[in-house]
Formats: structure tokens, C-alpha cells, sequence
């Protein structure tokens, strides 16, 4: 996830900086969300639900 | 403009709809100050996640999200969805929060904190630290409720009229019954957001053409707001300085980190994190096009706060819509209001007031409904008064909410954090805050704010609790919970 989160940002502000793709950024934030919501799946479905 | 008389009645529909969700939620309380606060420890995901999602996020969204995408483009995105990332730490931090709330029953996140280190006073600096900055961020919104009524109006509903319907919504839903009338309500207020949200951009597109259309036209003239640092707003630094301490809302904020004690088991706890994930992800995405359908159809506001209220009275909107927008916004406000006011009634109750822990429930929920009552007015009296300060502080909360991180993670993670650390760090980062923000003029643009404050955080945290012993009363949550975190397969 820090892996994620770095890229979050460094990516759009480095390697997309002056991309010659106007919607680079937009489509790789949208990937970056998309990334983060299967992250967060992956680690609650591991819990076990006992009580 | 919208006629007064038509939203009035729109509005006391919206009561009513409120009003009978919050008795029925009343039903159900059995009188104890744990039922009161923390709904019994009985609340399931479903419920737990939606009245999350509409604690987090707040008027904020509609208003100066999009705002902040009119004037900058997608860096508003980005800087959402780090937020957004930052549920991330659920995953670590939801089982140990629920584990030891459960375990020694505390009721608000400074409480957990204080018996962790085994010091009253460093419950009591996190309850006062976390007041000092919650209590501007209420009457933000509260100023946001009535901008936004006597906006669309033109002047026909008052400012005055504007915060005493949001002051009469909040603080009844609140002193009602407690944290099952606010769940219960910011739940439905969370659906209500949601759905209006998603049927103005719907016509907003729609005006402009259609989905293809819209990104045709703003790729032609508004390029510059699809990349960052767009038209200027997201510069490198703006976007670390505010995406920062945003990232650790979840744990710096007490009115959600305290939702972790609600749940009634580990399913509770996947289904509410699924929950709240789903609505932040589209309603960030919801936010932002609206921001920039704005753009197109309301050009050229000096004022990009003002956004919203011009894209609601374009024409392009119909007029329910727009109405119910308009409620969507208010739900918005009203549910961060309630939940704020309900864990700073908590933490008065249990963390400041000494020797309430061993009165009565009936007198903790007592005293905790006179703060409630209390805050409202606060964020009323000032919201009318539209006090500097207020507004300062209230920029400052995501920054100076971070002084509690450091005393939070250690709990569960550092054995070696002391008393006197956690009150350091508390203590000395939220002065740093303020000293900066307040004294020295540091923007919260300005990454050196947030830095400055979580570094003197965690530098006191560590050296003064090096410098000094664990208390004999101190708990240790990393041993007495292993067990438990293993049994369930907890990161």
C-alpha cells in the first residue's frame, strides 16, 4: 500500500508531468483508486469472522 | 433562485423523514452510557459504513471539492483519493481498535489512548486537543449550511434561519438517542447524498452534451485542468501539504476513529470498510465531475467556492433535482455536525470531566447532552458571527488532528511509548500548529505546516518516552490482544 500511495503521487507529478495524453493523469488516478479499493479487499477478506 | 416557500417545505419533509428514523433508532437504546455513545457495541456493517461515509465526508465534498477542481482541475482528485487511500489503514488499525474497546470497554478514542499509557491527563490533552480543532470544523459546516440556503434563495431564507434549522436538525438527532439516532440517521442521509449527487452530474452531463461530449469540450478548452499541476492550484508542494495529513483522517479524526467501537463483530467491521470504500470512491468521482461540468456551464467565477450554487442555478438543473441536491448537501453537513458534537460529548463526558467515569449512566448521558447541545450552539453563535480565528482553526483541523497519530500508533505498535510522550506529543505538536498557523501566517498550502507538526509529534513522542518510563498502570495492547488479532487472522 506505501508502494501504491508513493506512486499515487509520484507518478502524476513525474512521469505524467507534461504528457502529451491530456486524460494520463485522470485514467491513472482512476487506476490508483482502483488499485487501493483491491488492496483493502485483499487484506479484510483474510479475517476470520468467529467471535 | 429557489423560492423560500418551496424549500421550507422541502426541508420540513426532510425533518419529518429524519425525525421518525431517529425514534425508531430511539427504540432501541437500553439507557447505558456505552448504548448511548457507542450504540451498545451492537451496530452492524451496513448501518456502521454508511454513517462513516457520511461522518468523513462531509459538506466539503459538494462545495469545496468541487470548488477546488474549478479552480485546479484533477490535482482535486488526487488529493481525494490519497484521503481515500489512507481507509488503508483500517485494515490495520479497525481490529485493534475494536479488540481493546471491547476488551476494557472504552467509549471514545482518548479514553483507549489515556488507559494505554495509563495517565488521565494524556486522555484529557487528546479530548481537549482534538475540541480545539473539531469545534471550527462544525461551524464550517454550519456556516456552510446556511450560505448554501440563503444562497440559493437570494437572501429569502436568512443566514439566521439557515443555522438554526441545521442547528435544530443536528442537535435533536444527536441528543435523541445518542450514537444509534446519528448512525441511524447518517446512514439515510448517506443515500440521500449519494443519489442526488449522482443525478445532478447525471444532468449536468446531460446539458452538456452527453458523456463523450463532455470530455470532447473540456479536453478541447480546458486541457490544462485534466493534468496537475493544472492552471496553477496543484503545485507539487500544495498537493503534499494538503493530501498529507488528510491521508491519516482515519486515525487523527476521534468522530470516525470512535465508530471502530460500534461494531458488532468482525463481519461488522469487512462490511462497514466495504461500505465506506464504495461510497468515498464514487462519490469522490461524483465531486470532482461536478467540479468540472462547472467549469463548462458556469464559466469564469471569480469565487470557485461558489461553484455549486452557480451550477444549481444555471437553468440546466431541473428544479427537484436541484432540490434535492440541495438536501444531499444539508444531509452532508448535518451528519459531520451530529457526529462531531456526539464524540466531543463523549470525550467531555468520560475524558475531561474528572470522576465521571464513576457516576451514574444516566449522568454521563446527561452531561454528555448538555456538551452536545453546547457545541451546536458554538458552531452556531460563530457561524453568524464568521470569526477569523474560526476559520483559521478550522483550516488548521486536518494538520493539527495529526498531533494524535503518533500516541495512537505507538498504543499498539511501541511497547516503549510512554505517558509522558504522548502528552509531549499532544501537547507540543498542537502548539506548534497554532504557533505556525496562526502566529507565524504559514498557509495550509504550505507542506512546512503539516510537516513541522507531525515531526515535532513524533520527535517528542520518541525522545521524551526514551528519556522516561512506562507508567506501572499502563496497558500493554500489543501482548494482551495477540492472541485475539491472530484468531481472526488480523494483519
Amino acid at each position: 500500500m506505501a508502494i501504491a500511495v508513493l506512486a499515487g503521487i509520484a507518478v502524476p507529478y513525474g512521469l505524467l508531468a507534461g504528457s502529451e495524453q491530456v486524460m494520463a493523469v485522470v485514467l491513472f488516478w482512476l487506476f490508483f483508486g482502483l488499485v487501493v479499493i483491491g488492496l483493502i479487499f485483499i487484506g479484510v477478506m483474510r479475517w476470520r469472522d468467529e467471535t | 433562485m429557489i423560492s423560500p416557500g418551496v424549500l421550507w417545505t422541502v426541508i420540513a419533509l426532510f425533518a419529518v423523514f429524519g425525525f421518525v428514523i431517529a425514534l425508531r433508532a430511539a427504540r432501541a437504546n437500553s439507557g447505558t452510557a456505552g448504548d448511548y455513545y457507542i450504540g451498545g457495541r451492537d451496530i452492524g456493517g451496513m448501518v456502521a459504513g454508511l454513517s462513516y461515509a457520511a461522518t468523513t465526508y462531509s459538506a466539503f465534498m459538494l462545495v469545496v471539492l468541487t470548488g477546488l477542481t474549478y479552480r485546479g482541475g484533477v490535482g482535486a482528485l488526487g488529493f481525494e483519493l490519497i484521503y481515500f487511500a489512507g481507509l488503508s489503514l483500517l485494515v490495520i488499525f479497525a481490529p485493534r481498535f475494536w479488540l481493546v474497546g471491547k476488551r476494557w470497554g472504552f467509549i471514545s478514542p482518548a479514553e483507549m489512548i489515556g488507559a494505554r499509557y495509563g495517565s488521565r491527563g494524556v486522555a484529557r490533552a487528546m479530548a481537549l486537543v482534538s475540541i480545539v480543532f473539531l469545534l471550527p470544523y462544525c461551524t464550517t459546516q454550519m456556516a456552510g449550511i446556511g450560505l448554501l440556503l440563503s444562497g440559493v434563495t437570494g437572501g429569502g431564507i436568512s443566514l439566521f434561519q439557515a443555522v438554526a434549522t441545521g442547528a435544530v436538525l443536528a442537535m435533536f438527532w444527536a441528543l435523541l438517542a445518542g450514537l444509534r439516532s446519528v448512525a441511524w440517521t447518517d446512514a439515510a442521509l448517506s443515500v440521500v447524498m449519494f443519489v442526488s449527487g449522482l443525478l445532478a452530474v447525471g444532468f449536468a452531463v446531460a446539458a452538456l452534451g452527453g458523456p463523450t461530449r463532455f470530455l470532447g469540450t473540456l479536453q478541447e478548452d480546458h486541457a490544462e485542468w485534466l493534468g496537475v499541476p493544472g492552471p496553477g492550484l496543484w503545485s507539487f508542494p500544495t498537493f503534499i501539504a494538503l493530501s498529507f495529513p488528510w491521508f491519516f483522517f482515519t486515525l487523527s479524526n476521534p468522530q470516525v476513529s470512535q465508530r471502530l467501537f460500534i461494531l458488532r463483530d468482525f463481519r461488522a467491521m469487512r462490511r462497514m470498510i466495504l461500505w465506506v470504500m464504495g461510497f468515498g470512491f464514487l462519490f469522490t468521482l461524483v465531486a470532482v465531475i461536478w467540479g468540472l461540468a462547472a467549469l463548462q456551464l458556469a464559466p469564469d467565477l471569480e469565487n470557485t467556492s461558489m461553484a455549486t450554487p452557480a451550477l444549481l442555478s444555471s437553468g440546466v438543473i431541473p428544479v427537484w433535482v436541484v432540490l434535492l441536491l440541495i438536501v444531499g448537501i444539508l444531509s452532508a453537513a448535518i451528519s459531520t455536525l451530529d457526529s462531531i458534537a456526539l464524540t466531543i460529548g463523549a470525550m467531555i463526558a468520560r475524558d475531561v470531566v474528572t470522576g465521571i467515569e464513576d457516576q451514574s449512566d444516566a449522568r454521563q448521558i446527561f452531561a454528555g447532552r448538555v456538551v452536545i447541545v453546547a457545541v451546536v450552539l458554538f458552531a452556531s453563535y460563530f457561524a453568524l458571527e464568521q470569526a477569523a480565528i474560526v476559520d483559521q482553526l478550522a483550516a488548521l483541523s486536518a494538520a493539527g488532528l495529526l498531533v494524535s497519530v503518533p500516541p495512537i500508533v505507538g498504543a499498539f505498535f511501541w511497547r516503549r511509548g510512554t505517558a509522558a510522550g504522548a502528552l509531549a506529543a499532544i501537547t507540543g505538536g498542537a502548539a506548534v500548529a497554532v504557533w505556525l498557523a496562526i502566529f507565524q501566517g504559514i498557509s495550509v498550502f504550505n507542506p512546512i505546516l503539516p510537516f513541522a507538526v507531525g515531526g515535532t509529534s513524533v520527535g517528542l513522542f520518541v525522545l521524551v518516552s526514551l528519556a522516561t518510563s512506562p507508567r506501572a498502570k499502563a496497558l500493554d495492547f500489543q501482548t494482551e490482544i495477540a492472541d485475539e488479532l491472530a484468531r481472526h487472522r488480523a494483519w
